[in-house]
């Protein structure tokens, strides 16, 4: 079997899509307030017939609708982002340890989120350019770490990975920094976006966010075939056809803008980039052409998963979901570690 | 100036909020009334005369108590909130009060409150030779013993006695004039986004069953939990009191969720922080802000009723006012 | 630009009459890499059908030069022609179509599996999005088989031995479909059987009217195999061609001194072909 058929894409996309709604389902049906799936059916048969008006006084119709709904869809785009941008700094950097949080692309990111949201509104900015600041954040945080490695594979991953420990402590400093002097001392929001959650009520910038997530992910389905070929070094892939130098800019570039977009609505989520493409690695295989779209499926599914364990372990109360991902993730990711250096770098 | 120094205060008091250390939001210590005339007179009492403060509760206590030219220096926002204090040197923040700014001071009183981090500089402070005065202000009965002991300290004990007694009386009216009315089911929010609620054992918790709200955040945690939307549309409150620092059109906010009661009946309330969640000498002014908040300006009119039946009948004998 | 660039052949064919061009030309090139010039006035052809080795000391540049010619690096001067165009002149897709490089070895950070990697070297002639058609199936199938590694199709390329990573490499580069291959010491890494079996692949892929350049340090195989030899030797500042003709001819004791600094002994063995062996004096010298 050594093509990708038809058949196994759909059977692998169509297995994931499923275990997906299931989850979706399961995160509807879930919460502090114990109202039951049936309730959850009704209040779906309702917004189906187009009567949700009607119920306005219904709890459990503001609590599926309007609480978990709403959170459930920042879920799987921040998921789905953070995953597949993951699969494409591996590729890319050739480095499976690699993961916007790790490499310091989302502090990057966060810091320039907050540079708006802290000195915005003396400088007459409105903070509805944090998502686009982010993106611009994240973009110059992976030029600097391009430019610190000196190129895909040359400095091994442990170096690549210093370089992004280095960068993350400098952008929460720089975050912790900004928010001081420009009396924006907010204690708790600050430190919400350092751990990274889902619970933003505002979520204004959804559609911005959807937006940049279909960009990013549409490029990196185009390009697919391009990040196997990169991903086996750069010369191989020039030798193989492919113009990498074009290829990568556009791929970095809606890397970035996915990863800026999913940390502007939800701080720094982290090692998502990390758990679910290595595991998907290990059932499907290394093929980005079917990696990518299964990575954002796959990464959907889990931080939604994980924001239902994050906002139900604690009875009424909530734990930022980063503190979730980072529980599984820190982990594994040593683990990962400790196998690619007994390996010998890059092997 | 004033709107930038109460930001900041409300600032403050979410990232005390959220560690759990129900300091509680400061506010601008203005006497008023009768009382403003002790601060005239001439400071002639024991104690010591070179007081560091770095907690904006007792800083405002030891200006209620019109004492404040004994304090030699004070925390950062303590002397941001109080305009009678920005001239004073300061000596860091909160969490980070700087031990050789205060020592360079020689004060011969250390204030602060109890807490972890400021336990830890009490600790060392001590060490050094500088004496140190740890006072707990989480709870209500703790902030009427820091304006007991701080009157005892500075020689006002009538001033002290006088604030406690006042706030206690205005406690007893409060809960008087609430008692023929609906205890409504409430929820107090110190922010929205990320949601932090009022807990149980915290002085707004007492506060507020004081005024005759049933305070359903007490049934989460202790303290100033960080709370989820759902559990709270769950819990259904009659009464939103939304204490989010800046923040304005509570009702707007609140709207996006119609099934909530207090939505629905239009009982979601803009609380200033400012004038509520200081646990510092005016809790008078406090519970009465609360009350109606709670009940709605009809309140008033049974408030000042109760006080003044208490008035006109004998006065109370001092072990009667702490009973209460 | 396929079309464009066969018509270009085929008047660069027609030019010459019926004889086909030369399929790759180098043409006076230099290169310089990092300040240093490393070649000098390389200037040579090959044609098509014909198998060149191109052997010379280390560090002489031939592994530079067939980077070159896959157009990695650019000349300092000179010019590198492929099939009557300027390898310049190509999107690295046509080039792609046309030369397969074959390199030593690789290094994979995700395990890919062996039938997967032999399958991108269909890359160039598929679209951007998509899956293998029929045919490229067909083709990395039938180029597994021909080097004997069809067994090895569904195993991760981590866990092959430096000899199967350098059939699988040889096999992505067939499937290719060039016209040129280029070859960095294809069989560095191969027992005798396979070293045998490589070999014979490449002059059947030449005798098909291709053409191959390979690099070697085994002379003596580089002298059975190739048709021309193309000997690099060191020059006073950068390596240049020393000689190019018939392996009789090039792999000469005099020849062989010059450019490797040593003693060699060669003579035809009882097939008929050239043998080169060191000097025993060469190794009581040490």
């Amino acid at each position: 079997m050594i093509r990708l058929s038809l058949s196994r894409m759909i059977f692998v996309l169509g297995t994931l899509s499923f275990g997906l709604v299931l989850i979706c389902l399961i995160a509807l049906a879930t919460g502090p307030s114990n109202i039951g799936f049936g309730a959850v059916v009704d209040v779906a048969n309702s917004f189906l017939r187009g009567s949700a008006d009607t119920a306005a006084g219904d709890a459990s119709f503001d609590i599926v609708l309007r609480v978990r709904l709403p959170r459930l869809i920042l879920g799987l785009l921040v998921g789905a982002a953070l995953a597949t941008a993951g699969v494409i700094f591996q590729a890319l950097l050739r480095n499976p340890l690699a993961d916007p949080y790790v490499l310091g692309v989302s502090g990057g990111a966060a810091l320039a989120g907050i540079v708006v949201l802290a000195l915005g509104g003396l400088l007459g900015i409105s903070t509805s350019f944090v998502p686009i600041a982010a993106f611009g954040g994240g973009l110059l945080a992976t030029a600097l770490l391009y430019w610190v490695s000196g190129g895909p594979g040359r400095s091994g991953p442990t170096g690549l990975l210093l370089t992004g420990v280095v960068f993350n402590a400098f952008a929460s400093a720089g975050i912790v920094f900004l928010a001081s002097i420009a009396g924006f001392f907010d204690g708790s929001r600050i430190f919400l976006w350092l751990i990274g959650h889902l619970s933003a009520v505002e979520i204004d910038a959804a559609g911005l966010v959807a937006v940049s997530v279909a960009i990013g992910f549409g490029v990196a389905c185009l390009l697919s075939r391009s990040l196997n070929l990169i991903a086996l070094g750069d010369e191989t892939a020039a030798q193989l056809g492919i113009p990498v130098d074009a290829h990568r800019r556009w791929l970095l570039l809606s890397t970035s803008l996915m990863v800026g977009a999913a940390v502007a609505v939800s701080g720094l989520i982290g090692f998502v980039g990390l758990i679910v493409p290595h595991a998907l690695r290990l059932v499907i295989g290394s093929d980005h052409r079917l990696l990518i779209p299964a990575a954002a499926l796959s990464g959907a599914g889990f931080l939604v998963l994980s924001d239902t364990l994050a906002r139900t372990i604690l009875d009424g109360r909530e734990l930022p979901v980063g503190a979730v991902t980072a529980l599984i993730g820190g982990p594994l990711f040593i683990f990962l570690l400790r196998r690619a250096q007994s390996k010998g770098p890059l092997s | 100036m004033i709107a930038r120094v109460i930001r900041h205060s409300k600032s403050l008091a979410r990232f005390l909020l959220a560690f759990g250390l129900g300091f509680g939001v400061l506010f601008v210590s203005t006497p008023q009334g009768e009382e403003a005339a002790e601060l005239l007179e001439p400071t002639l009492a024991p104690g010591p005369r070179r007081l560091i403060s770095l907690n904006p509760s007792l800083s405002a206590i030891v200006l209620r108590l019109g004492e404040g030219q004994r304090l030699v220096g004070v925390d950062d926002y303590s002397a941001r909130l109080m305009p009678e204090l920005a001239e004073l040197p300061r000596v860091g923040g909160l969490f980070d009060p700087g031990l050789e700014s205060i020592l360079s001071l020689r004060p011969d009183r250390v204030l602060l409150v109890a807490g972890l981090e400021q336990e830890t500089h009490a600790t060392r402070l001590a060490k050094l030779g500088v004496p140190v005065d740890i006072y707990p202000n989480e709870r209500l009965d703790e902030v009427l013993e820091n304006i007991q002991r701080l009157g005892t300290l500075l020689g006002r004990e009538q001033a002290a006695a006088n604030r406690i007694q006042a706030i206690l009386e205005m406690r007893r009216a409060v809960s008087v004039a609430a008692k023929s009315r609906r205890r409504p089911t409430s929820v107090a929010i110190v922010d929205r986004s990320p949601l932090f609620i009022v807990g149980s054992e915290t002085f707004l918790d007492e506060m507020l069953d004081a005024v005759g709200a049933e305070n359903l955040g007490r049934r989460l945690a202790k303290g100033y939990p960080r709370g989820s939307i759902e559990w709270l549309i769950d819990a259904r409150p009659e009464r939103l009191l939304d204490m989010t620092p800046g923040a304005t059109a509570a009702l707007e906010f609140w709207s996006r969720w119609p099934s909530i009661p207090a939505v629905a009946n239009g009982q979601v309330v803009d609380v200033d922080a400012s004038r509520i969640s200081l646990p510092g000498p005016d809790l008078d002014r406090a519970l009465r802000e609360l009350a109606i908040a709670v009940h709605g300006e009809g309140i008033e009119v049974d408030i000042r009723r109760a006080i003044a039946e208490r008035s006109a009948s004998p006065p109370m004998r001092e072990d009667e006012l702490v009973d209460q | 630009m396929t079309a464009h660039s066969k018509v270009n052949k085929s008047t660069a064919n027609s030019a010459a009459g019926d004889r086909p061009g030369p399929t790759i030309e180098f043409v006076q090139v230099s290169v310089e890499l990092g300040g240093n010039l490393i070649l000098e006035g390389v200037d040579f052809e090959v044609v098509p059908g014909e198998v060149v080795g191109l052997v010379g000391p280390n560090g002489v540049g031939k592994t530079t030069l067939l980077r070159l010619a896959s157009s990695m690096l650019a000349a300092k001067s000179g010019e590198v022609v492929l099939g009557g165009r300027p390898v310049g002149s190509m999107t690295r897709r046509e080039l792609a179509q046309q030369v397969a490089m074959v390199p030593q070895d690789f290094h994979v950070s995700f395990p890919f599996r062996v039938g997967e990697l032999v399958m991108m070297g269909r890359a160039p002639h598929q679209p951007l999005v998509g899956l293998e058609s029929d045919r490229d199936v067909a083709l990395a199938l039938a180029a597994l088989e021909r080097l004997g590694i069809a067994h090895l199709a569904d195993r991760g390329v981590d866990t092959l031995s430096g000899g199967e990573r350098q059939l699988v490499l040889f096999a992505r580069a067939l499937v290719q479909g060039p016209d040129l291959l280029l070859l960095d010491e294809p069989t560095a890494f191969l027992d005798l059987k396979h070293r045998v079996d490589v070999l014979q692949e490449i002059r059947a892929f030449a005798r098909s009217g291709r053409a191959a350049l390979v690099v070697s340090h085994d002379l003596s195989l580089a002298a059975r195999s190739c048709d021309r030899i193309v000997l690099l030797q060191p020059g006073a500042e950068a390596g240049r061609v020393a000689a190019v003709g018939q392996p009789s001819e090039i792999l000469t004791a005099e020849n062989l001194r010059r450019a490797f600094g040593i003693e060699t002994l060669t003579f035809s063995g009882p097939d008929g072909a050239l043998v080169v062996v060191p000097s025993l004096s060469e190794f009581d010298r040490r």
